[in-house]
């Protein structure tokens, strides 16, 4: 009952502080509230998914394997394609913090069916790291869950590398590494006006920022670790120039917003 | 009323038409961190980069330069600036944090100290030596600071020491007793760390500092125990299994009592792994893939609904 109540006070607070035109679904509000207090994750819940997931599709794709899944190019394609759909599906439905495990290793699962046809129907890497790009795309478009959302994140970064690097334009890294830190600035600097412009979006936000965060990690990885990327040595400070220009705009933002105001243009700001 | 979070702005955010501006201005003032946060983390965040940017210059240079220097300039600088380092920590007396991150940063020295000298005399000594030497030279420094950071490194130098003077020295010793051993190392410090602070004045250890030990010690009493599924018979591999259900119960236990849920995540999360590892060592055709496949799905979704309703518990 109390947190109902703060719920309630919370509302009129906010009632109080906007005009006659505010509207409010409260019977939706406290659905949802009940709805997250029912499936709230703690990051070790999350992980736990994550790497449940992970094993035991490796189980599942050994058993496959063995059955002799892979004899069959157009069986694994079905096969993957339906253990994706499923798992969406089945996390759309149900919402529920239990089927997460189930719903991660059917995805997994799925897309290491769907890579492997597609492989074998002979596709070029290419048209395949595309082709796992766009259903990766569309996952995280229909997909409200939490870690699938996140993993859908991931394949999108990893799979561009890859593109990067089957490809030998490996200075494309750097556009790669300023295009995510860029998402990341306006993720983070334009958050109230993504949640007001998208509302039903709003369960991406949380997955999205930190698949923004760990994909960005990855490129500076892939430009920081020797060998992993042959990238030109004289070329390395590039990205570095934009990721400093965003910093200091992100310290110019964080000061105006404590109300330290300075002439229009001043640069001595920084200093 | 309670602190408006994140979450609470989504919910309402979605079930409503609140405006993008408010919606800006609410987590602005409710959920951003504060001017004096910020203060606190750019103060600190500049000093630990700072400190860290100068220990990785000095390796460097020395690194480059290693030709070009008379060994008793190499030894001198690193002996100097060791010396300015503690002498750093007794001057910032007033500031217990920059002392604490000096004399870290002068730990690593020590490090580098120790490397240029096995380097210009050539002493032909097992690598185990160095990084035991480092270890106990460094052991007052971690035992006054008591600085978490500085107890990590001090830590993982006492388990690279194990393991290399397993692999240089004591090659009688079998992977399952330096598995065993890594093992009860591990929990011995964690068991400090979670108990000295109850019967004698010192600051209790953050949360991040006790989980990092809780997770390396599992970490070896896991993979010790995989390791030695179906290689025959070892009397420390026994040893082992005896001891990490033991350790496992304590680790329940303590996270039940303390409501700590990491606890009750990752010690049933390492038996999960472990019941795999066995079945997989039973079989590997189709049918027991199928099942370990099954049993870890099973087995993780019922831990994570075990650890919603306690955490439930907890929270009302």
């Amino acid at each position: 009952m109390g947190e109902l109540e703060n719920n309630m006070r919370l509302l009129q607070k906010i009632r109080s502080e906007e005009n006659d035109d505010f509207k409010v679904d409260e019977d939706a509000v406290f659905t949802e509230y009940q709805k997250r207090r029912d499936n709230k994750a703690n990051l070790a819940i999350k992980i736990l998914s994550i790497f449940g997931g992970l094993l035991s599709s490796l189980g599942f794709l050994g058993f496959l394997m063995i059955l002799g899944i892979y004899n069959s190019t157009t069986g694994m394609f079905v096969v993957g394609l339906g253990f994706i759909i499923g798992a969406i599906m089945m996390t759309n439905r149900f919402e529920k913090l239990i089927i997460d495990t189930f719903g991660v290793s059917c995805y997994i699962l799925g897309f290491s069916l769907f890579v492997v046809a597609l492989f074998s129907f002979d596709f070029r890497e290419d048209d395949v790291l595309l082709m796992v790009i766009v259903l990766a795309l569309i996952t995280l478009f229909l997909v409200k869950n939490y870690v699938l959302s996140f993993i859908s994140m991931l394949t999108v970064g990893v799979c561009f590398i890859l593109l990067i690097i089957s490809n030998d334009v490996y200075e494309v890294i750097h556009v790669y590494t300023v295009l995510y830190a860029v998402g990341l600035t306006f993720f983070v600097l334009e958050e109230g006006s993504l949640m007001a412009f998208a509302p039903r979006m709003l369960q991406l936000y949380d997955p999205l920022r930190i698949g923004f965060i760990f994909s960005f990690l990855f490129g500076l990885l892939a430009l920081g670790k020797e060998g992993l990327i042959p990238v030109y040595n004289g070329t390395l400070w590039i990205s570095s120039l934009v990721i400093i220009l965003l910093t200091l705009y992100m310290i110019r933002s964080v000061l105006l917003d404590f109300g330290e105001t300075q002439k229009k243009g001043n640069i001595g700001f920084f200093f | 009323m309670p602190k408006i979070t994140r979450e609470d702005i989504q919910i309402i955010t979605k079930h409503s038409n609140w405006p993008e501006n408010s919606v800006a201005k609410a987590l602005k003032n409710h959920v951003y961190t504060g001017k004096k946060a910020w203060h606190r983390f750019i103060s600190l965040f500049l000093l630990v980069l700072g400190v860290s940017f100068t220990v990785l210059g000095i390796i460097f240079f020395f690194a480059y330069n290693w030709d070009k220097l008379h060994k008793f300039i190499k030894i001198g600088i690193l002996e100097g600036l060791v010396i300015i380092g503690v002498l750093g920590v007794l001057v910032a007396q007033r500031k217990p944090l920059i002392q604490r991150i000096i004399l870290t940063a002068t730990t690593m020295l020590v490090g580098v100290l120790y490397a240029v000298f096995g380097q210009v005399y050539q002493t032909g000594a097992n690598a185990y030596d160095f990084f035991l030497g480092w270890t106990l030279f460094v052991t007052v420094w971690a035992i006054v600071s008591n600085f978490p950071p500085l107890w990590v490194i001090y830590i993982a130098l006492v388990n690279i020491t194990v393991v290399l003077y397993a692999e240089q020295v004591a090659n009688d010793w079998s992977e399952m007793y330096v598995f065993a051993l890594l093992f009860t190392i591990n929990v011995l410090f964690l068991v400090l760390f979670l108990w000295l602070p109850k019967f004698l004045p010192l600051k209790v250890s953050p949360v991040w500092f006790t989980n990092v030990l809780a997770l390396t010690a599992i970490a070896f009493s896991t993979i010790g125990i995989i390791k030695g599924i179906g290689r025959g018979q070892d009397v420390f591999f026994n040893v082992l299994l005896i001891m990490t259900p033991v350790v496992y119960g304590l680790g329940i236990w303590y996270g039940l009592v303390m409501k700590r849920g990491f606890y009750l995540a990752i010690v049933p999360f390492s038996i999960i792994i472990i019941i795999s590892a066995f079945l997989l060592n039973e079989s590997d055709d189709a049918g027991m893939l199928l099942t370990i496949g099954v049993f870890i799905v099973t087995a993780v979704t019922f831990l994570i609904r075990f650890l919603n309703q306690i955490q439930k518990k907890w929270a009302s």
